[in-house]
């Protein structure tokens, strides 16, 4: 039995659904449009450079960095951009350092480190006790540890991409007094104006689930993101035709929630 | 812990108090005054240090962002301080519509630019847990460098 009110939900659920699934199938055989170049990750090749000129670290952490809630997706995707960032400072030969919050995300961060390592031609420079640093689950703990990090290890890069909570502010701005240039990332609406304020390169909303497709040139991964834009185009439409209904006083949102 | 020369003490610290709520909290329960005091006393302030840094942090962020560079700026100079004095008990002082020009910018194109990035945010949450769930995304398993390496 269909739950009143579900129904349109329901609908719009398995056409975006169908969208997500068809598209990157179809990418793989059929060109595509190209994605366009999001300034911040231009910017961590840039920022990881300046890494090896100094002769300083990089330092990324994903914040509290849940699985299990509605952010475990942006966790995720910043496993992804870090996977990218660890393949730059091992062809670099920059030291990272990750600090992690969520004991869960333990293996995916040592795992997509490695993997950078190993991608790179060099699995012997990935240096387990150095990069993987579990500080605390526990929000403060875990905030002034990451203050000591850089403050100790004085990164050149300071890399903040992930959900990120109230900690926010301390990730991203203790990277300020050892002069290391922030990159900063979330989809957490209430945070991406810190994000933007903060950050010398942000990567918000959309932007972080897109820039794993840009980074990997996967046609699979450009498929989705194409998927993506035309849901939006979707969206907008409905919002479009809904304001158009409302002139003459026609309540489309009431029609859609029956 | 390490045994370095200038934070070997703070090692000594950590576990000496984690020894401390140990021994207290395995003999008198979490719950007995004792426990709640050590809480009360070196947790609860330690937390408020904790939390009292980012207004030190937001004053450096809030400095850098608003200076004018450009178009863009200039108009989130202009948002903010609209805002700021519409929420401070003088705006209604110094200009009676501060107020109503603050709610504005919050609710007009502050609540449409939210609702973009949300969208926008939503549709790709949705698309990546649609790809885990399906077993499409496994970059963070391994199939990079199986794929690349």
């Amino acid at each position: 039995m269909l739950i009143s009110g579900r129904i349109v939900s329901l609908i719009m659920t398995i056409i975006f659904a169908l969208i997500l699934y068809y598209l990157p199938e179809r990418a793989k055989r059929v060109k595509i449009p190209e994605i366009r170049k999001l300034p911040a990750i231009a910017a961590l090749e840039e920022a990881i450079g300046r890494c090896a000129e100094m002769g300083r670290p990089a330092h990324f952490t994903a914040g509290l960095a849940y699985l299990t809630t509605d952010t475990g997706p942006q966790t995720l995707a910043a496993m992804g951009i870090l996977g990218y960032i660890s393949r730059i400072c091992a062809r670099l030969g920059v030291p990272l350092v990750c600090s992690i919050c969520n004991p869960q995300t333990i293996p995916l961060h040592e795992e997509m480190v490695k993997q950078g390592y190993i991608v790179e031609g060099r699995p012997e420079d990935f240096r387990r006790d150095y990069s993987i640093r579990y500080i605390s689950d526990e929000q403060r703990a875990y905030s002034a540890g990451v203050i000591g990090t850089v403050l100790r290890e004085k990164p050149a890069a300071n890399i903040v991409i992930g959900p990120l909570y109230g900690e926010i502010y301390t990730l991203l701005e203790c990277g300020r007094p050892v002069g290391a240039l922030t990159i900063g990332g979330t989809a957490r609406i209430v945070q991406v104006p810190v994000v933007v304020v903060m950050s010398d390169f942000a990567l918000i909303g959309e932007e972080m689930f897109a820039a794993s497709a840009f980074l990997t040139e996967d046609p699979e991964e450009r498929g989705l993101v194409f998927g993506r834009d035309i849901i939006k185009w979707i969206c907008l439409g409905l919002l479009v035709i809904g304001i158009l209904l409302s002139l003459p006083g026609f309540n489309l949102p009431a029609l859609l929630s029956k | 812990m390490e045994r370095t020369k200038d934070r070997f003490w703070y090692g000594i610290i950590c576990i000496t108090t984690m020894l401390i709520y140990t021994v207290i909290g395995l003999s008198l329960s979490p719950t007995s005054p004792q426990y709640g005091w050590l809480y009360t006393n070196i947790i609860s302030p330690l937390s408020m240090v904790a939390w009292s840094l980012p207004i030190f942090w937001i004053a450096s962020a809030c400095y850098r962002a608003i200076r004018v560079r450009g178009v863009e700026t200039a108009l989130l100079l202009i948002a903010t301080l609209i805002t700021l004095i519409g929420f401070a008990p003088v705006g209604d002082l110094i200009y009676k519509d501060f107020k109503t020009a603050s709610d504005w910018i919050i609710e007009v194109p502050g609540t449409g630019i939210n609702r973009g990035i949300m969208i926008g945010a939503g549709i790709g949450t949705f698309g990546l847990g649609l790809r885990i769930l399906l077993g499409r995304e496994r970059g963070y398993i391994g199939e990079i460098a199986r794929r690349e390496g």
